[in-house]
């Protein structure tokens, strides 16, 4: 089996959870990003330092009133924490990322993101253009703000050590999609062509927005692979339908269609949304199933070489072989008894896993939920909306989706719009290097949303369902907020097709 | 008795149940005369341009004015109600041959000549790089999209010409002056104002396109037939026509046109004269016919909602749902809620006749039977009394007119706009304002506060900006020539040098920022939208200006500056609002 899909159905004993999303600071991704990236020998790292003595390096480095030292100190350190540790609610989401000295506070050894960094890591350096921008771009300059400048002389200040941890193999299998690796690739190149043109914290932020974005579109492709996988024994990553050259995703039967509602009013088009929310619930659902039904399939493989020997048990079975396994006379008698031994108290992840099989054992929250949103109706409890979000790692301001105001929505989230529009303004030079903006029109860059990341605005589109129709009236909306967000500049009945003007402007050599 | 201007009015409504006319001016009785009338069709009929392109939204009166020109100035007789789409004629006049073609883009590709066969036959004197003599004038009517797409995909067969015409089709700040050079006048319509009065180069001119359309629709004689009719006393249309006239004193068009000059600076939709006729025969001609009126009777409940300060917020179309964000009945405003709750307004004036009206439902309402009937009664009756107070109140209670006019903003960024004021002092203002708006003030003369970090969390820090080194100006685009009535829809924050760091400001982005919040609690306010905005700004502000220092602000308001020189730093403590 490839090792990427059971590295996927391994780590789900514990629940559906991508690595990375929802359950670690992005910063950290990137931080150990950035480490990972730098290409000096041999490799040092900052050695732990407290805060308070991070402050008194400060204060040594700043003139100050002798008798101001104490609240310069107070002072300080709040700063240093929101700056340079990322020291959100008491959650230490840190370090932040802004040079590789400032991302080099971060301890490899104590760091575990389930193989998000490296996923990246080795999705990106693939690349060599990528490979060398991350490099430079974290290493000094001499244009930062003062702010900036500050964290970056504080972390040249502070005591070094030789780390010790191993890189990761650059060359290992990255993701289990193809297509979606061009896409970061793509996207990675995209938001680089920005690098001298916004300010560090600014394309720290990018990045950032890159990370989770993509960790969302990877999470539906996954889950939809699965999926497919179990129900029909296709695997697409071996029959991509993606072109070679494709820098999007467009024709993958993979990317999960988000109807997005950009409006805060419409209730049809809310509808739509719901439906589409129902439907990726219900893909969820299947896909725990299908990976303990896989790994239900691995075990009844391992029983029967040791039992049986039969030559359909295979030392290493390939996913197909594993699927084949179904078909085996003796299967359904082998699941019975498991499902005795289950009960004479076996170990947990048995347990978990062959529960997942049972419909009544199926995990109370995901139970409940499909119970609500078999009704359809727009619930307004908070607790459900922040449940339905925490599940599919959406929410928090940015995101794919995010609710709205209490109201049970989806919504494009400004920050999203924003960060899309910079990704989606920047063209290639005749070499082939995203360097320079360009306008777009509104209906270009719908498109854009719906070939790279199954976001569906709306509007009628080649190829499309005529049923979308109804979403047509999102696209006014959406235009009439790009409008006040200073996107578009045309009154909004003046234009068939808006143009989009780049908030950033990269202007071409 | 009827009118029978009525339902010609009425079908000047594109919204009217009943069906619609195309244009205004294809009834003579209404016909509205612009600039474009008054200064651009005699240098048409003098052969100045080899080639007219009449560029607008629909319902600007492009095809209109082609008409008109036909038909009165160069005598064709033409039956204005056959469907003038995609329509080409040849017209001699002295001794010159004109050809006009009107809304290619409308034209179906299944027909003989598609919208693109039409332009390449029409063009054909403006191929290539050497143009020859022209056989005749050309002057057509098409949008702007489409003679932009039709100039991009053909520009290999008109290279020239999509050179000279592409630059006076720039959205923002079109520049006519190549395609003049080669005798061709592009006139955009989208940059003429109906609202407001008029800025010219030479200063202002009274009255606008709106005044004039109003002056038509409430002349006298139009309404003479109405007199002898058995409905006089209690006909909504004939009252709302009435108080509109300019002749009766009233304030009712003066306010409407203040409305409307504030709806025009939000700059989010472009009011086309189709609109604007539309808006005013919705509101105070309405869609009902005299025969309805007339048999209905004088019932309150009936009558109530054909009052124009009921009818103007309820357009249907994107008009009517931007206009219904403005309704003045969403206005807080405790004094005037105080008014209507003694009744004050319908009895000082009871032989009124919306406060007849009012004043019969108000004692009818003990005779309904249902709470919630009652209710949404009373809440008909409250916001159709404000809204009426707001239109009417006498020119002594203007202040208090004004609480209810959802801008608070309106007289400053008017003046500026129209240029009776300079813009110094709103810009002042305005750098105030985003200091106040981040949450950071100093004492500092000429230093404007921004942050990155929302100004909600404990510590943020802050950039200072110097600002000398930014203006406000009113943007006139060259284009506006003599052809066009114009007003600015925003203002313009730049850098002086740097122009890439800028902020539109419409009424909306001023009101914001002066105020931080809207007067309409109901509406949406795009607040998080207008943050957005600012965002753009202050990143561009970040990125492209030199920041050797900056702030932090703790949560108990302590700031401390943070500096950097030479290798070296300096931190010192300011006291915020010293």
């Amino acid at each position: 089996m490839r090792s990427e899909l059971k590295r996927y159905y391994d780590v789900s004993y514990e629940g559906f959870r991508l690595p990375g999303f929802k359950t670690m600071s992005l910063y950290k991704v990137l931080a150990r990003l950035v480490q990972l990236f730098h290409e000096g020998t041999p490799v040092y790292r900052l050695k732990a330092v407290e805060p308070d003595k991070m402050v008194e390096i400060l204060l040594a480095e700043l003139q100050h009133d002798e008798n101001a030292k104490e609240k310069a100190r107070v002072l300080l350190r709040k700063w240093l924490g929101k700056r340079l540790l990322l020291e959100r609610e008491d959650q230490d989401m840190g370090p932040n990322p802004i040079h590789y000295k400032t991302a080099s506070m971060l301890d490899a050894a104590t760091f575990d993101d389930e193989g998000t960094s490296v996923l990246f890591y080795r999705i990106l350096s693939s690349d060599r253009y990528l490979r060398r921008a991350f490099h430079r771009y974290f290493s000094p300059r001499k244009d930062d703000n003062a702010e900036e400048e500050l964290l970056v002389r504080l972390a040249t200040r502070l005591p070094l050590e030789v780390d010790e941890n191993p890189k990761p193999d650059a060359s290992g299998e990255a993701s289990i999609c193809p297509a979606f690796e061009r896409l970061v690739i793509d996207d990675f190149k995209r938001v680089f062509a920005y690098a001298d043109s916004v300010s560090r914290g600014t394309f720290v932020g990018l990045l950032e927005n890159l990370v989770g974005l993509h960790l969302a579109t990877y999470e539906m492709l996954v889950t939809n692979i699965v999926n497919n996988f179990v129900k029909r024994s296709f695997y697409c990553p071996e029959k991509c339908p993606v072109a070679e050259d494709a820098g999007d995703l467009k024709g993958c039967h993979c990317v999960d269609g988000v109807f997005a509602s950009a409006d805060r009013t419409l209730e049809s088009v809310c509808q739509v949304a719901v439906r589409s929310f129902v439907s990726k619930i219900e893909k969820y659902r299947n896909y725990q199933y299908n990976l303990a039904y896989l790994r239900k399939l691995e075990q009844f493989n391992a029983d029967g070489r040791e039992y049986l020997k039969e030559q359909e048990f295979k030392l290493e079975p390939t996913p197909q072989e594993l699927l084949e396994l179904r078909e085996h006379p003796d299967l359904r008698s082998w699941f019975e008894a498991e499902a005795m031994i289950l009960s004479e108290e076996e170990t947990n992840g048995r347990r978990i896993s062959f529960s997942m099989l049972d419909e009544a054992k199926i995990d109370a929250g995901v139970r409940h939920l499909s119970k609500v949103l078999s009704v359809l109706a727009p619930k307004k409890d908070s607790e459900y909306l922040h449940r339905l979000e925490r599940l599919l790692g959406y929410g928090d301001g940015f995101g794919l989706l995010s609710s709205f105001r209490g109201s049970f929505m989806y919504y494009l989230s400004d920050a999203f719009l924003g960060f899309t529009i910079m990704l989606a303004t920047v063209e290639k030079n005749k070499s082939g290097r995203y360097d320079h903006s360009v306008n777009m029109s509104l209906g270009d860059f719908c498109n854009f949303l719906r070939q790279r990341y199954g976001v569906n605005v709306g509007g009628r589109y080649k190829g499309g369902n005529p049923s979308q129709d109804i979403l047509e009236e999102n696209i006014a909306i959406l235009h009439r907020r790009l409008f006040y967000m200073g996107y578009v500049l045309d009154p909004l009945n003046r234009p068939i097709n808006p143009t989009i003007r780049p908030n950033i402007v990269i202007k071409k050599d | 008795m009827t009118n029978p201007n009525v339902s010609k009015l009425q079908r000047l409504n594109y919204s009217s149940p009943r069906g619609n006319d195309k244009s205004i001016n294809h009834q003579i009785d209404f016909f509205v005369e612009t600039y474009l009338h008054k200064y651009l069709a005699d240098e048409i009929l003098d052969a100045k341009y080899k080639l007219v392109l009449i560029t607008g939204c629909s319902g600007d009166g492009k095809t209109e004015f082609i008409q008109w020109l036909e038909t009165e100035k160069m005598g064709e007789e033409l039956d204005l109600s056959e469907k003038p789409i995609g329509r080409v004629d040849w017209i001699e006049y002295g001794d010159i041959l004109f050809s006009t073609l009107y809304d290619a883009e409308m034209t179906f590709e299944e027909e003989e000549q598609g919208p693109e066969e039409l332009l390449h036959d029409n063009l054909d004197d403006f191929t290539g790089e050497d143009w020859p003599e022209p056989q005749c004038f050309r002057i057509f009517s098409i949008t702007r999209d489409h003679l932009r797409q039709f100039l991009q995909d053909n520009a290999e067969d008109y290279p020239k010409l999509n050179r000279v015409i592409m630059p006076a089709l720039h959205d923002m700040d079109p520049d006519p002056r190549p395609a003049l050079k080669e005798g061709i006048l592009v006139v955009d319509l989208t940059f003429r104002s109906v609202v407001g009065d008029i800025l010219r180069e030479d200063g202002l001119e009274e009255g606008c396109v709106y005044t004039r359309v109003v002056e038509k629709m409430t002349d006298k004689m139009l309404w003479k037939p109405c007199e002898k009719c058995e409905a006089y006393s209690f006909c909504p249309v004939r009252y709302n026509m009435e108080t509109l006239a300019p002749r009766s004193g009233k304030p009712v068009a003066e306010r409407l046109l203040k409305l409307l000059t504030a709806f025009h600076y939000r700059r989010i939709f472009h009011l086309t004269l189709r609109d604007i006729i539309s808006l005013l025969v919705h509101s105070f001609v309405t869609d009902s016919s005299c025969e309805e009126i007339i048999e209905e009777g004088a019932n309150s409940e009936k009558l109530f909602p054909l009052f124009y300060f009921n009818r103007l917020f309820t357009l249907p179309g994107t008009l009517g749902i931007l206009m219904d964000e403005l309704d003045i009945a969403a206005v807080n405003s405790p004094g005037l809620d105080e008014r209507l709750y003694s009744g004050e307004d319908v009895d000082n004036d009871p032989e009124h006749l919306p406060n007849m009206v009012i004043k019969d439902m108000l004692d009818g309402l003990e005779y309904i039977e249902t709470p919630l009937a009652v209710r949404q009664t009373k809440r008909l009756l409250r916001v159709g009394r404000k809204r009426k107070l707001f239109f009417e109140y006498s020119r002594e209670d203007e202040g208090l007119a004004m609480e209810l006019f959802p801008y608070r903003t309106f007289d400053l960024f008017d003046a500026v706009a129209k240029k009776r004021e300079s813009p110094g002092k709103l810009f002042e203002m305005i750098m105030k304002a985003i200091s106040k708006r981040e949450g950071l003030e100093l004492n500092e003369k000429d230093r404007f506060f921004f942050t990155l970090d929302s100004n909600f969390e404990n510590i943020a820090t802050y950039y200072a900006g110097d600002a000398r080194d930014f203006e406000l100006i009113v943007p006139i685009p060259k284009t506006v020539s003599g052809h066009r009535e114009y007003l600015p829809g925003y203002l313009l924050l730049r850098h002086r040098k740097d122009h890439i760091i800028d902020l539109r400001v419409n009424l909306d982005v001023l009101e914001y920022l002066l105020h931080g919040t809207f007067r309409l609690p109901e509406k949406p306010d795009y607040i998080p939208e207008l943050r957005h905005r600012l965002r753009i700004f202050k990143e561009k502000l970040e990125t492209e200006l030199d920041l050797p220092t900056f702030y932090i602000r703790s949560e108990n308001k302590q700031v401390a500056k943070v500096s950097r020189s030479g290798l070296t730093g300096r931190i010192d403590f300011i006291t915020e609002n010293e």
